[in-house]
C-alpha cells in the first residue's frame, strides 16, 4: 500500500488494519525513535490549540505511546533561544507540534538545521462548523485534503498521528472528552518531526 | 518509472545512476540525498508554484572546495546540473528548491566556517553554510564590538547566501551587496577565482578594497549562475556608543508622499544612515495579528477599513521607522533636525520611551535596525494562514510622487485578485525597495492560481511604467529577465556560455540559461 493509502486508512474511523499493512507503509522516518517518548510542544492561547493537543494526548495514552508536552506562547514560538531550548528539552526523537504558521515553520526550519525531518505536516482551517485539513507528508507526492464536523476533528487527527507513529490501533474514544474550543475561524498547523 | 523522483533534462537514468554513484563516493552516501523523504526540505515552498516544476533530483552536501571541484567533474561528464544554495531560506523567493525541475541541489549547509572576523578593520570572511545565528555566537563570545545587518530570516539565513541575493538589512549597512568585499568563486571548470585583491597572492587586502585591478567581477556572481560563491568578505559595522531608534506615524494613505519627501534628504545626507523602513498600516497590523480576527469580509481589506483598523490598533497609515547612531552628542544634535523635519511634515514623532518596553511592533525593528537576530516578522504568515507568500519587490525612486504611484499600481492589481496590500518600502541610498509580501492561503489551488496571476500582472504593470522587480522567485525568472531587455540577456548569455558551457550550473537562476 502507498503511502497516499497509508495516510487516507489512519484517516478512517475504523481500525487501522493489521501490522503488516503499517510495516509496509512505515519507513524509518515513521518509526525512528518508537521506543522513546513523544514530545508534544502546544501553542499556548492560540484557538483550538488546545483542544487538538488534549485529545493527541488522550490518543496517545490509549495507544500505549509515551509522551510528554510542552507548551509556549506564539511570542516564545517565534523566539530562537526559546525554540532552541525546546528541542534541547526532546526526549526522544519524535515531536508533535501544533501552533500558528508562523512558529510552525520556525520550529521545522530550526529542528532541520539539526538534521530534523519533518514527517507529517498538516494545515487545519476552521469555519463555524467544519474544519478543513490540508495534509502533506515525506515521500508522499502531493497532500491530501479532507474535511471533519468541528466536533470529530481532534479525535481524527489524533488517530493520524498515533497511527503515524506505529500504534496498531491508533486509540478509541476513551477517556473524557477535550474542552471543546468555539466555533471561531482560525488556522493552525500540527506537524510531526523526527529529531 | 523511474527510481528517481525526477531527473535532469536530458538526462538518462542509467547516466545519473553513474553521477549518484560517483558523488556517492566522493562525499558518502550520507551526504547524497536522493529519495523523495530525504529530499522533502528541498519540496517545501511558500510561492504558489507547483513544485512538480521545482522537484530536484537529488541533493548533495559536499563539505569543501575540493570536494565541490570534484562534484562539477562529475557535473560535467553526465550534464547533470546544480542548483547551490547557501542555507536555502530564502522563503518567499523560492526557498531551497530550484528554478528547474530535476536539478541537484548542492547545498552549501556544510561549508561553515567563519574563517575570519578582523575586529580592527571590522569585516567577516565566512562560508556559504555559516548562518547569522552562528556569526552573532562568534562575534558575542569574543565580546567584539560589532554589530550584524540580518534580513528577516535573520537567525537561520546565511551572510553569504543573502548577500549573493542581494538582499537587504536595516543597519547602516543594510545594503548587503555594497558591504561586502571579495569573494571566491568555484567556476564550472573547476577553476577557483578570488575577486578583487584576492586574485593577487598572498594578498591582505582582499576584504578591504572592493575593486581590485581590472574589470570587477563581483556583481557578476550575485543572483547568477556564473560560478559558485564558496567565500564571502563582508563588513561589519562596528557598534556604535550610542543608538537612538524612533518611529514616525503618518495618518493618511496619501501621506507617504510627505514622509519620503522627509526622509529622503537626511538619508541622502546620512543624518538617518540606516535602511529604515516605511510601512503600511497593513503591514504593521499583519505582523501581530489574524486576518479573520480584524475582517472577515470578502476580497482585499478596503482602504476606509485598513484607515479604521489602523486608529484602533494604534499605528499610522504610515510609519518611518529609523535611527540614529553615533556619540550621545552627535545624536542629540541629528535628533533635533530630524525631530523639526518629520514634525514640520505632520509626522508624530515617537521614541521607546512613548510607546513603553512592550510595544511589539516598535521592538522588532529596534532590534533589526541594531542588528539583533528576530524572526518577529514571521508573524506575517499568520496573517492567513495556510502557508502561502511570494514577495514581490519593485524599486521606485527615493521620491513621494513614486512611491504613491506604486503604491496605487500594486493596489489596484492587489484588490483585483482580493489580495490585501501588505507592504512597506525600504530607505535604499536613493532609492526605495518596495516589498509586498502576496499572503494566501497555499493549501487552496484556487487562491494558488490567483497568487500566481496576480504576480504575473503585477509584473506587467509595472514594467509598463519601467518599474522593474529587484529580486523575483524561482518560478517567474524567466519572465523577468525578459523584461530587462534583449541586450542585458544577451550579454548574459555569452558570459554563461564562456564560463559555462556545458550549462550545469543552475540552469534558469534569474532567466539564465545556456
Amino acid at each position: 500500500m502507498n503511502r497516499r493509502n497509508f495516510i487516507k486508512s489512519l484517516l478512517a474511523s475504523g481500525v487501522l488494519g493489521s501490522s503488516p499493512l503499517a510495516a509496509q507503509a512505515a519507513s524509518e522516518l515513521f518509526t525512528s525513535g518508537a521506543a522513546q517518548p513523544v514530545m508534544i510542544v502546544g501553542q499556548s492561547g492560540l484557538s483550538h490549540a488546545a483542544e487538538l493537543v488534549a485529545r493527541l494526548e488522550q490518543v496517545l495514552a490509549a495507544a500505549g505511546i509515551e509522551h510528554v508536552r510542552a507548551e509556549a506562547t506564539g511570542t516564545e514560538l517565534i523566539e530562537y533561544s526559546r525554540v532552541a531550548a525546546l528541542l534541547d528539552r526532546v526526549p526522544g526523537k519524535r515531536v508533535i507540534g501544533v501552533m500558528d504558521d508562523a512558529a510552525a515553520l520556525i520550529f521545522q526550519e530550526l529542528a532541520a538545521a539539526r538534521g530534523a525531518a519533518c514527517v507529517i505536516n498538516t494545515h487545519h482551517r476552521f469555519a463555524a462548523q467544519e474544519v478543513r485539513h490540508c495534509c502533506t507528508s515525506a515521500g508522499l507526492d502531493g497532500s491530501i485534503v479532507w474535511s471533519d464536523s468541528l466536533p470529530d476533528h481532534a479525535e481524527r487527527i489524533g488517530r493520524l498521528y498515533a497511527g503515524t507513529l506505529g500504534a496498531r490501533e491508533p486509540g478509541g474514544r476513551g477517556g473524557p472528552a477535550a474542552a471543546r474550543a468555539d466555533g471561531a475561524p482560525g488556522s493552525l498547523v500540527s506537524f510531526l518531526i523526527t529529531v | 518509472m523511474s527510481k528517481y523522483i525526477a531527473l535532469p533534462k536530458g538526462v538518462a537514468e542509467k547516466d545519473f545512476d553513474k553521477a549518484i554513484a560517483e558523488f556517492k563516493e566522493i562525499l558518502g552516501a550520507d551526504n547524497v540525498l536522493h529519495t523523495r523523504e530525504r529530499l522533502a526540505p528541498y519540496l517545501k515552498i511558500m510561492i504558489p508554484a507547483p513544485i512538480e516544476e521545482h522537484t530536484p533530483s537529488a541533493a548533495i552536501m559536499p563539505d569543501s572546495v575540493e570536494q565541490i571541484q570534484r562534484i562539477l567533474r562529475v557535473c560535467n561528464r553526465y550534464k547533470t546540473p546544480v542548483w547551490p544554495i547557501s542555507t536555502g531560506k530564502n522563503f518567499g523567493y523560492g526557498s531551497a528548491a530550484p528554478a528547474t525541475r530535476g536539478q541537484i541541489v548542492l547545498d552549501l549547509k556544510r561549508l561553515n566556517r567563519i574563517i575570519e572576523v578582523d575586529p580592527d578593520l571590522c569585516y567577516a570572511l565566512v562560508e556559504p553554510g555559516v548562518t547569522y545565528q552562528q556569526l552573532h555566537d562568534y562575534i558575542k563570545e569574543r565580546n567584539l564590538p560589532l554589530w550584524l545587518d540580518p534580513p528577516i530570516p535573520g537567525p537561520v539565513a546565511s551572510p553569504l547566501g543573502n548577500t549573493v541575493e542581494r538582499g537587504v538589512g536595516y543597519t547602516p549597512y543594510g545594503e548587503h551587496f555594497l558591504f561586502s568585499c571579495g569573494m571566491e568563486v568555484v567556476l564550472a571548470n573547476g577553476d577557483i577565482l578570488r575577486t578583487g585583491m584576492g586574485s593577487m597572492p598572498n594578498s591582505n587586502t582582499w576584504q578591504v578594497f572592493k575593486w581590485g585591478y581590472g574589470p570587477s567581477l563581483d556583481g557578476i556572481f550575485t543572483q547568477s549562475n556564473f560560478g559558485i560563491v564558496t567565500k564571502l568578505g563582508i563588513w561589519l559595522m562596528p557598534a556604535p556608543p550610542a543608538y537612538k531608534p524612533f518611529v514616525v506615524r503618518y495618518p493618511d494613505q496619501g501621506d507617504i508622499v510627505k514622509a519620503i519627501e522627509t526622509v529622503r534628504p537626511l538619508r541622502i545626507a546620512q543624518i538617518i544612515p540606516n535602511a529604515g523602513t516605511v510601512s503600511n498600516a497593513l503591514w504593521e497590523l499583519a505582523v501581530v495579528n489574524r486576518r479573520a480576527d480584524l475582517y472577515t469580509g470578502a476580497g482585499a481589506i478596503p482602504d476606509e477599513s485598513v484607515a479604521k483598523l489602523a486608529k484602533a490598533h494604534g499605528v499610522g497609515s504610515w510609519n518611518v521607522y529609523t535611527a540614529l547612531y553615533g556619540t550621545e552628542e552627535t545624536i542629540a544634535e541629528h535628533w533635533k533636525i530630524v525631530t523639526a523635519a518629520f514634525k514640520a511634515s505632520g509626522g508624530t514623532v515617537l521614541t521607546q520611551e512613548d510607546l513603553g518596553p512592550d510595544d511589539p511592533l516598535f521592538n522588532y525593528r529596534r532590534d533589526v535596525m541594531r542588528g539583533d537576530l528576530t524572526m518577529r516578522e514571521f508573524g506575517l504568515y499568520n496573517w492567513r494562514g495556510g502557508g502561502g507568500s511570494m514577495w514581490f519587490a519593485p524599486v521606485s525612486q527615493a521620491r513621494g510622487s513614486e512611491t504613491l504611484k506604486q503604491m496605487g499600481l500594486a493596489k489596484r492589481v492587489l484588490n483585483k485578485f482580493g489580495i490585501d496590500y501588505v507592504g512597506l518600502f525600504v530607505i535604499g541610498w536613493r532609492d526605495m525597495h518596495h516589498i509586498i509580501d502576496i499572503l494566501y492561503d497555499r493549501t487552496l489551488p484556487a487562491e494558488m492560481e490567483k497568487a500566481r496571476s496576480c504576480y504575473s500582472e503585477l509584473l506587467d504593470d509595472f514594467a509598463r511604467e519601467g518599474y522593474g522587480v529587484y529580486r523575483t522567485n524561482i518560478d517567474f525568472m524567466d519572465k523577468v529577465a525578459k523584461l530587462y531587455g534583449p541586450v542585458k540577456a544577451s550579454v548574459n548569455r555569452k558570459i554563461k556560455k564562456a564560463l559555462d558551457p556545458n550549462g550545469i550550473l543552475a540552469p534558469g537562476k534569474s532567466g539564465i540559461h545556456r
